[in-house]
Order: structure tokens, then sequence, then C-alpha cells
């Protein structure tokens, strides 16, 4: 994967005395003469200085190698690492600074107009380095179509060790310490930034953002710098999945509060307490059957003694950092190049769902890292690593299998994406690659036919409005239940931030798919990234089907944005041209990249550092803005009404508490979104949650009374606090009928009808939160 | 795995073991930790890696080992379940710790039986090793120290400040379900008010019938914790409203609503 082309005579750095590598003036060869220069070992043609690393070199006899006519090709072999090179400069030679993989070569006697100087590009797990040479547009026609003549074409070709994923000093952390130690500054700030959001005070949202950016951007920039080895890279995207970890806990840091993570609870708790799986819970049914993420918290929580929410915070966080790092080790393995892992990885983190639902206490937090695991695995299998890559392979399919249903499902569909690409593009067709894919469907389907049956009729609800909402934008009737608009408008700084970084990627994907064509590149790796990032963008797409389209984008971007993630990468890291010169045709969308890959330095690389950084600082702000929390709770705070984590609070938390001392667990619960969440988790109750109607009617009639009777209602929880505030979302309740139609709080009228009711009995009231027993049905 | 190797790591497990199973929670949790987090998959990779081969980079097999031991708990977790054992500490220590062992065992056999294979993978090279030097001092230690501090005081501080924010004493008045109907009419139902602040007393109860004529008065007297509980007996033919009066003030602090039976 690490094999991108790129360049061309507009790459050209500025002339730098200490970036240069200057052949001294030597006989051009004859047409049909071949350079061949060799390493002072060889029989003498290539001399190197031991002190200085200056390489020299000279023409060889035409005998050493044949070549073909008209081939003007030098190929230079440089011993030894190309990071011991120094900027010396002997005999006309100069060679790059430390870490950096650029050769610049000065021509003496080049025209001075084309420019003297050329890029090397280097080919990442290969020793060899082109270098491509000034020369004259000379054209010919072959059959009607212009081709470079290959006399005036010369190019140089460097053999250079090639990068290992083991750098040369693997223990070398490089300045990650300190980059860290910077981040970390960052955390405090946003600390600071959740302290003013809870005691409302102004500057706390700058705070937060002047915090998420030191976070993120300056180990950002230490990655894009491409200095760092394979420890720095990696102690750099572990330090800032930690760092950025931190931010998710410190919101809620004393327990869960968001609803999923409360089920989730629930779900940990019930096995600590009977110490057997598959137990019911009413908060959220298919969870029962997929106990992964319980069974990890429940583990350790009786391992440690720990709390179940401890344990909880605990397992959510190292299962994420057990995610990047395989998503870290998957990308190096493929790419050879720590760079491309590492920015890889931190354009991961700007994920929509990257810092809160994917390291949330949630089933598919547990499932991610044996997704990715898996991928690397079968990676690893296919380069060749044996069986036992295999067996590892077999476990994180398992893994994904119990944790998480939809993780399970995307893992099926990538690695069936992985073999089929390999399938199309080796020869002979690889049909065993299909073993891997195969596999995982047969475990998958296995476990949904025996086991999480009830996993289908789960999924078909969304799946339905998807289609439906598909079928209307297609032109169809709008459907019952979901109007497709109602939700809220964005604001449009937000969408304007979001839609450059959508933008920014598009063109990275666009380049990278140009080059990849043109070249007519074979990686199966690439090609299987290249497709998965389209399928990113068509996921994108489905943020405008319908009330529920950005849940259902951001949550397939999840999957979606990890080869899209590497296509960033590629294109950021080897500098894939985003507008191509023009060739000698004067073809530009067209022209052909030569192979090898660029690699810059000085200003050039500077500024890709700077440009670099500036994209993925917007991407992690647009993924901030329009990923969860929403922007209005994007700090913790005060109680706002049906805004997840911002609605619980001591009150709700206490009447649940009530719940689960005074009422069976099978008496039926309705209430706003976050009493529901709260009844039906600490509360232990079955969750009833289309209750909307019976708290906007505005006097309680016989509707409502059937309404109770059809849906078996036993208990209403009534907070009071509806009626202060318009909520968040546009919907106090779950499949609210009057959601994007609210206009005003709850009325006392609304909310005080329960009391007037004979059959109705109040017989919980904390002076906020009131719970009604519904009578006799 | 050579013989010392396995020895510390089998020792390890079995101290590890015993304190999951018997130490106080400040030693449970390093150890507990350690089970579920590390050993079984240490042992596992060590297992699975063919002995003289590196078949494994730094950064695959740090992420290998936990990513393997929280496979063993969770997989090792359906299996015991799937047998009819019972998901407890003992049980749990138990499939990680015994897991371990084997893991070390295979790892052991595998080294002093198999010749090591260097064909077909990357053949072991000397690894550099981490020196610790002063110029490590100042590049690495310092400023990670620095970090883990910020972050430690980051968290503890956010950790308090939203205890001590959402801390509130909450004041509730409660009853349970109703009783059934005595032979006299009634019904006894327990009175519950938790969170009330003495100094704001003293409360007082009143029970108002359908009519709105008062049926009883009770004061309330909560203990040290700002807790009361008590029965009273309500008429079953009349929907008696209870009411929580606080200090001086004239309208109820907090109501209750008896529904009279139908």
């Amino acid at each position: 994967m690490g094999d991108q082309p790129t360049s061309d005579g507009k790459r050209t750095p500025g002339a730098q005395s200490d970036e240069t590598i200057v052949i001294p003036p030597t006989p051009k060869p004859d047409a049909d003469a071949t350079q061949v220069i060799r390493p002072p070992s060889a029989p003498a043609p290539v001399k190197k200085k031991d002190a200085d690393d200056t390489v020299v070199i000279r023409a060889t006899p035409p005998a050493k190698k044949k070549r073909a006519v008209g081939d003007d090709t030098v190929i230079i072999r440089l011993p030894g690492s190309p990071a011991k090179t120094a900027g010396t400069k002997t005999g006309g030679i100069k060679k790059k600074t430390v870490g950096d993989d650029t050769v610049i070569i000065r021509l003496p006697s080049g025209p001075t107009k084309t420019g003297a100087l050329t890029t090397v590009r280097k080919q990442a797990g290969d020793d060899t380095v082109i270098i491509r040479l000034p020369q004259a547009p000379a054209k010919k026609q072959v059959a009607g179509r212009a081709v470079v003549d290959k006399k005036v074409d010369e190019t140089v070709i460097i053999r250079l060790p090639a990068e290992k994923p083991e750098p040369a000093k693997p223990a070398d952390l490089g300045w990650a310490p300190w980059v860290l130690a910077v981040s970390s500054l960052g955390v405090v700030l946003v600390a600071l930034a959740y302290a003013g959001g809870r005691h409302e005070t102004a500057w706390a949202m700058t705070a937060y953002w002047i915090g998420q950016i030191i976070v993120f951007s300056p180990v950002v920039f230490r990655l894009l710098s491409r200095l760092a080895g394979v420890a720095e890279s990696f102690v750099l995207v572990m330090g800032l999945a930690t760092n950025q970890y931190m931010l998710k806990w410190m919101y809620s840091p004393d327990q869960f509060r968001f609803p999923d993570e409360l089920q989730h609870w629930l779900a940990t708790t019930l096995i600590t307490e009977s110490g057997e799986l598959f137990r019911q819970n009413n908060a959220l049914p298919p969870a029962v059957h997929f106990p992964g993420l319980a069974e990890m918290g429940a583990g350790l929580s009786l391992l440690t003694g720990l709390p179940v929410t401890a344990a909880g915070t605990i397992v959510a966080g190292v299962a994420h950092l057990i995610f990047v790092g395989w998503l870290f080790a998957a990308v190096l393995r493929a790419s050879n190049s720590p760079a491309m892992a590492g920015v890889a990885c931190v354009t991961y983190a700007t994920a929509m769902h990257y810092l809160f639902f994917n390291s949330m206490f949630l089933y598919a937090t547990a499932a991610l890292p044996f997704f990715m695991l898996t991928v690397w695995a079968h990676r690893r299998w296919r380069a060749g690593g044996g069986r036992r890559f295999l067996s590892l392979a077999v476990i994180g399919i398992a893994m994904t299998t119990v944790s998480h249903h939809v993780t399970a499902f995307a893992l099926v569909a990538t690695l069936l994406l992985l073999s089929l690409t390999e399938v199309a593009l080796e020869k002979p067709r690889p049909w065993h690659s299909l073993i891997v894919p195969g596999v995982a469907l047969a475990i998958v389907c296995s476990w949904i036919g025996f086991v999480a049956t009830d996993v289908i009729s789960y999924l078909e609800a969304p799946v339905q409005r998807l289609a439906a909402s598909l079928n209307q934008i297609l032109g169809g009737a709008p459907s019952g239940g979901d109007d497709g608009g109602a939700s809220k408008p964005v604001p449009l700084v937000q969408l304007a931030v979001q839609g450059l970084g959508i933008l920014g990627l598009l063109v990275l994907f666009l380049a990278v798919a140009r080059d990849m064509i043109l070249r007519k590149d074979r990686d199966t790796w690439r090609w299987a990234a290249l497709v998965g990032g389209a399928v990113f963008f068509a996921g994108n797409g489905a943020r405008f089907l319908g009330q529920n389209g950005p849940e259902i984008a951001g949550r397939l971007s999840t999957f979606t944005y990890v080869p899209m993630s590497i296509i960033a990468a590629i294109a950021i890291v080897h500098a894939v041209q985003i507008i191509p010169a023009k060739d000698e045709n004067g073809r530009r969308w067209l022209s052909v990249p030569p192979p090898g890959v660029a690699v810059t330095t000085g200003r050039r690389l500077a500024g890709q550092v700077y440009i670099g950084t500036t994209l993925i600082t917007l991407l992690m702000v647009g993924a901030r803005t329009g990923g969860w929390p929403p922007v209005s709770a994007l700090l913790p705070g005060p109680y706002m009404p049906a805004a997840y984590e911002r609605s619980v609070d001591a009150y709700g938390v206490d009447a649940s508490f009530w719940q689960q001392r005074n009422l069976p667990q099978e008496v039926r619960v309705g209430g706003d979104i976050t009493a529901v969440a709260l009844s039906s988790t600490y509360g232990r109750t079955d969750p009833v949650r289309e209750v909307g109607e019976l708290y906007y009617a505005t006097e309680w009639t016989a509707t409502e009374q059937e309404i109770v009777r059809s849906l078996a209602i036993n208990y209403l929880v009534v907070d009071h606090r509806l009626g202060d505030l318009l909520p968040m979302d546009n919907a106090y309740f779950q499949s609210d009928p009057m959601a994007g139609k609210i206009t005003e709080p709850l009325s006392d009228a609304q909310l005080g009808k329960f009391d007037t009711v004979d059959t109705i009995s109040r017989l919980y009231d904390n002076g906020t939160v009131r719970i009604y027993q519904m009578g006799d049905l | 795995m050579n013989p010392v190797r396995a020895g510390v790591l089998a020792g390890l497990t079995v101290v590890t073991a015993l304190a999951v199973a018997f130490a106080p929670i400040w030693i449970a949790v390093p150890f507990g930790l350690l089970l579920a987090f590390v050993l079984p998959g240490l042992a596992l990779t060590e297992a699975v890696i063919r002995p003289g081969r590196r078949d494994l980079g730094v950064v695959e097999r740090i992420v290998l080992v936990p990513s393997l031991s929280l496979a063993v708990l969770v997989l090792g977790g359906l299996a015991l379940w799937s047998i009819g054992g019972n998901l407890n500490r003992t049980s749990w220590m138990l499939v990680c710790a015994v897991t371990t062992l084997a893991g070390v065992g295979v790892a052991f056999y595998r080294a002093q039986n198999i010749v090591p294979v260097l064909t077909g993978g990357p053949a072991e090279e000397p690894r550099e090793k981490y020196r610790f030097t002063q110029e490590r001092l100042v590049k690495d230690v310092l400023p990670l120290t620095l970090a883990v501090l910020l972050l430690g005081v980051a968290g503890v501080w956010s950790f308090a400040d939203s205890v001590n924010t959402y801390d509130v004493r909450v004041t509730s008045l409660s009853a349970e379900a109703p009783g059934p109907v005595d032979a006299e009419g009634n019904r006894v139902v327990q009175v519950t008010a938790d969170g009330l602040e003495v100094a704001s007393g003293p409360y007082r109860m009143v029970l108002v019938g359908t009519t709105g004529q008062q049926l009883s008065k009770h004061d309330i007297a909560p203990d040290t914790d700002g807790d009361w509980t008590g029965r009273i007996t309500v008429p079953s033919d009349q929907r008696v409203t209870v009411n929580l009066f606080r200090g001086a003030e004239t309208e109820p602090f907090r109501t209750l609503i008896i529904a009279a039976v139908p």
C-alpha cells in the first residue's frame, strides 16, 4: 500500500544547497550504454566516503549492464541506510538530511529553465528511488499517439534500503513525549471548559475549542512531518487516543449518563448479580444475545471488585485503545510506513462518532478492536504469515460476532471486499482468499440463526425507515411515521465546516483514484481501500435520508471511514498530486504518473505539513460539531430536556432508584426520552416509549385512557422541567408525534392533568419528577 | 519461551489468581487488571508464535496481548456458561488463570521441542534495547511524567467537580402501592420521605379527602439521614391527597395522591 506514485517537474523544490545531491560532470553515456554504479564493495564504480556518507558516482563501462537503445537510465546503488547520509557536499554530490527521504540532484550541465533539480521518489518496500532528470519535451508519433522519446529521458534510479516496520532505533520515542505533554495541556484546558460548562461560565466554549485543538493538532503536525519512526508514531497515536478518551470520560466522569451506556451498564450488572448470560434486558433486548461487552465489564468488575461503572469505563477505554492500536498495526503492516499508519489513525480520529460513540461503554466499542484484529490477521495470512494468523482471524470473527451485530455484518462485508479485490486483480485467481469471509459469514449466520434470532426484527425497523426515505427521495409518497423533514436545520457555519472537510477528503480521494487508475495500480488492498472510500461518500448521502439519516450516516462512517482514512493518508504522506502537471502531450488529468513514490523535503514538506495539519484539524472540528454530543450540549451543564447526557441528574436518578426499590420488574413505565432510559436501567422496569400523545393532550379523555390500555402502561414518569425548555433535538419523546413541530414547552395543563384524574395516583414526588400509577387498566 | 520466563509467568499467574480470590480490593484491583488484560494474552501470544521467529512486530505484540486476554474473558465465559457454569469471581479467575498456565505450558514445550524454523519469515534480529540515560530522562521520562500528571490532575479534578455539581440533595415523598381494603373500608399505605433537611423543619404531613376536608395530620421527625417512613391509613372510598409541609410554609412542599378504589 505504500507505493504511491507522484511527481513531475512542478514538484521540484527550490534550490537549497543542503538538500542537494550533485552529480559531477560525467561523460554522457552513449545511446546504447548503461551506467551501473555500485557500492564500494562492488568493483569500483561508486565510492563512498565513510566520514561524510557522500556518494561519488562514476560511469561504468557499458559492459556492466545491457540496456535498451535509447534508455539513459543511471542506476545508483547506495550502501547502508539512507538515514545515515549527511548533508555534506563532496565532488558535486550532496545527500539529504537525516530522516529525510528526498534526494535532489543538481545537474551542472542541465538546462536551467526546466529546473536543474529533480525530486527523487522512493518506493517503500523497494530499494528503488527514481530521479527524473530534466528533459526536453521531445515527442514522436506512434500509432497516432504521442510518446516520450526515451533517448532524452534521463532517469536516474537509486536503490535505497527499503523502509521497515521496525525503525533503525525502535526504542527511540523521538519527540513523542514532549508532543504528548503539550497535548495533555489541551486535556487540562478541556477539563476546565467542562467545569466552566457545569457552572455556566461564558469562556467555557472558547476554552473547549482551544483545548480540542491543542490535544489534537500537535500530534498531527508531528506525524505529518514524517520524521517519526514506528515507536514514536505508535506512542503518538496511542497517546492521542488516550487523551481523547480522557475528553470523553471527563464529560461525565462519575457515572454513565448516555442512555445506551446505561443499557449496557444494566446488561453487565445482570451478569455480576446472577452469574448468568442471556438474561432479559428490557432496556435493550437485542444486547442480550451479544454479551461480549457485558462479559468484559462483568469479568473485570468481578476480578477487581470495582463497581460496574468503573469497570465499564476501563473496558471501554482499553477496547478503544486496542482498536486504534490495530488500525495502526494493520496500516503499518500494509504500507511499511509508520508515517502513513500514524496519519491514517489521526485521520480516523476525525470520524463523526470516534470521540463518543466509538469509545462509549457500548457493544460496538467491544467489537471494533476485533473487527480490526480480523482485518489485520487476514492481511497477515494473505501475506504468507501462516495458519496461525488464520486462527487469529477466526478468533477475531468470533469475538466480533458475539459482541455486536452491525459490526459483525460490516466485518463480513469488509472481508468480502478484501478477498474479491484480490480475486479480481491477481492471476491466477486466489480463490482460497475467500475462506476468511466464508468463515465469517458462516459464524455470523449461525449466531443470528441459532442464538440472536431477535436481531432481524430489531434491525428491520431502521432499514424500513431508510427504505421509506429513499422511496420518498426518489419520488414516492411519504410513508407514515417519518416525515423525513422533521430534523432541526443545521447551522450554516457547522454545515460549512463539515462540508469543507468532506470536500477536502473528496479531493484527496479523487487524486488517489486518478493516480491509481492511470498508473494501472494492481495493489489489492489499495483498491479495496478505494472502494471502501467510495462507500464512505455514498454513506454520507444517507445523512439526507429522513430524520434518522444523520445517525445512520454517522454509524456507517465508523466502518467506511477506515478505508477513507487510509486513502487520505496515502494522499497526504505520498503527496499525491491534486492538480497534476501537463504531460508532454498537453494532457493534465490523463497524464500518466511516473512510477515510484514522491518524498518531499524542505519548504515543500513544510507546506504539506501545515496544509495537512489544517485539513485534519478542520475535519476534527467538523466531527466535533457534527458528531456527538450535539453542539448545544458539547459541554456538560445544567439539565436540558430530552438531551441525553445533559438530562440525567440527581432528580431523575432518584426517581428511577425509587422504581427499582418499589416496583416489580415487569411493570411497564412510560415517560420522556430520559425518564424511559433511567426507568428501564436503574429502575429495572419495562419501558414504554411511544407515550408522547399522553403528554401532549391538555385533558385526560377516553382516548388517552385507551392508549394507556393498549400499551399496557402501569406508570408514567412526568418531569415538570419539560415545561421549562424546548427539547434539544426537537422531540421530547421517542417516536414523538410532535417531532420537529414543537414551538413551545409543555404547558402546566399538559403536565398537570394527571393530578385531576380520579383513577390515577401520584406515588412519587421529588418536586421535579413525579411518578403516576395508572390504576386499573 | 525459556524456563526462567515460563516460571516467572506461571508464578505471577498463581500469585495474581490468589490475590484476586482472597485479597482486599486495593490489592485485587491491580492484580485483577493484570489477569483481565495481560496475562492470558501474553501466554497465548507466546504459545502461538513459533520460537526463533519474529512473526510479530512490537506494535502487533503490544496490541495482541490485551486482545487475546479479552477474548479469553469473553469466549471463556461463554464456554463456561454453555456447560452450566456460573460466572462469578472464582470461575472467571480460574478461566483466566488456567488459560494462562496452559499457554505458558504450550510455549515452554514448543521452545524446548521445536527447532526454530528460519525460512519463510523474517529472521531474528538483535533488537536495540532501551537504555536509560540522562538524555532519556529529559527527552522521554520527564515529559511523559508531566503528561501523566496533567492527565491525572485533570481527571481527578473533573471527577470531583462533576460529583459536587450533580450531587444535589433530593427530597422526595413517596408511597408504596396501597394495601388491600380492610373490613372498615380503609387501606394502609407505607409513606416515605427521603432527603429531609432537619434545619428546614419541622415537617408535618396533612391528609386531605376527596371533598377537601382534612383527614389527619402527622408530625414528621426525620432521622439523622433526613429520612422518615411510616404507615398511614386512608379511606378506600376517597381520593386522598398527602401534603408534606416544611417549616412555616403554607403551600405543600411535596404531594402524593392516593386514588380511591373504583
